[in-house]
């Protein structure tokens, strides 16, 4: 994400949403979220891009989900990437939603409701809306965000 | 079996899930959901982490990209 801001400069802004839906990993408050990635993760004084804005912690799914996340989810139901199974879950890239986890029994947890077709698998899907307003496209957690410049390049 | 299949499309038909009219019913199904949404993202906000509130309006003009993120 640092990556993909410092390439385009002020040309594209980017949006991080910190949302505490997927496996609680985002615990803290909001006050803390920007020194957690300052000392913590990645730590060692990392500092954001200017041309990231980072929002108050945020539902993406569910009853209570932001309305940008509603209107995105509603306008690109599911990400475009190639349906294809890159990590061996058993399910293509962008179908795969909730996943066994480990750590819990390979129980699998939903922190939301309603669950929907719709809904973001899990933290790092990426939105792309054009300099109209208008949704672009959609990519899953699994697509590598610095791909997303040729999309990006596309709308310049 | 072939006479089951022909109930179930004549039913199908009385409520108009009729094949000839799924077109119809998608497009008219794909109007609901995101037209009144099309050109909502520059009347939509949001508080930035610090509190301030801030208007979508601002990215007028420059691709957006979004994400949800987590710290940990």
């Amino acid at each position: 994400m640092n990556a993909l801001a410092k390439k385009y400069g002020n040309k594209v802004d980017i949006l991080a949403f910190p949302c505490n839906q997927f496996g609680h990993q985002t615990n803290e408050d909001n006050s803390e979220f920007l020194n957690t990635l300052k000392y913590v993760r990645p730590g060692n004084d990392f500092a954001l891009a200017p041309s990231i804005t980072v929002f108050e912690k945020t539902d993406v799914n569910g009853a209570d989900a932001h309305p940008l996340f509603k209107w995105l989810k509603a306008a690109m139901m599911i990400p475009s990437d190639e349906m294809v199974d890159t990590k061996g879950n058993g399910v293509a890239d962008p179908d795969a939603l909730i996943l066994p986890r480990g750590k819990f029994g390979g129980s699998t947890v939903v922190l939301w409701t309603p669950v929907a077709r719709s809904d973001i698998a899990w933290n790092f899907e990426k939105f792309l809306v054009g300099p109209d307003g208008k949704p672009v496209k959609r990519y899953s957690r699994y697509f590598d965000t610095n791909l997303i410049a040729a999309d990006i390049d596309k709308l310049l | 079996m072939l006479r089951v299949s022909l109930l179930a499309l004549s039913s199908a038909s009385a409520y108009g899930f009729a094949p000839g009219n799924a077109a119809a019913m998608r497009s008219r199904a794909v109007r609901t959901a995101v037209s009144p949404t099309m050109s909502a993202f520059y009347d939509l906000s949001a508080p930035k982490i610090d509190g301030t509130p801030s208007s979508f309006s601002a990215y007028k003009g420059k691709p957006v990209l979004i994400l949800n993120v987590a710290s940990l």
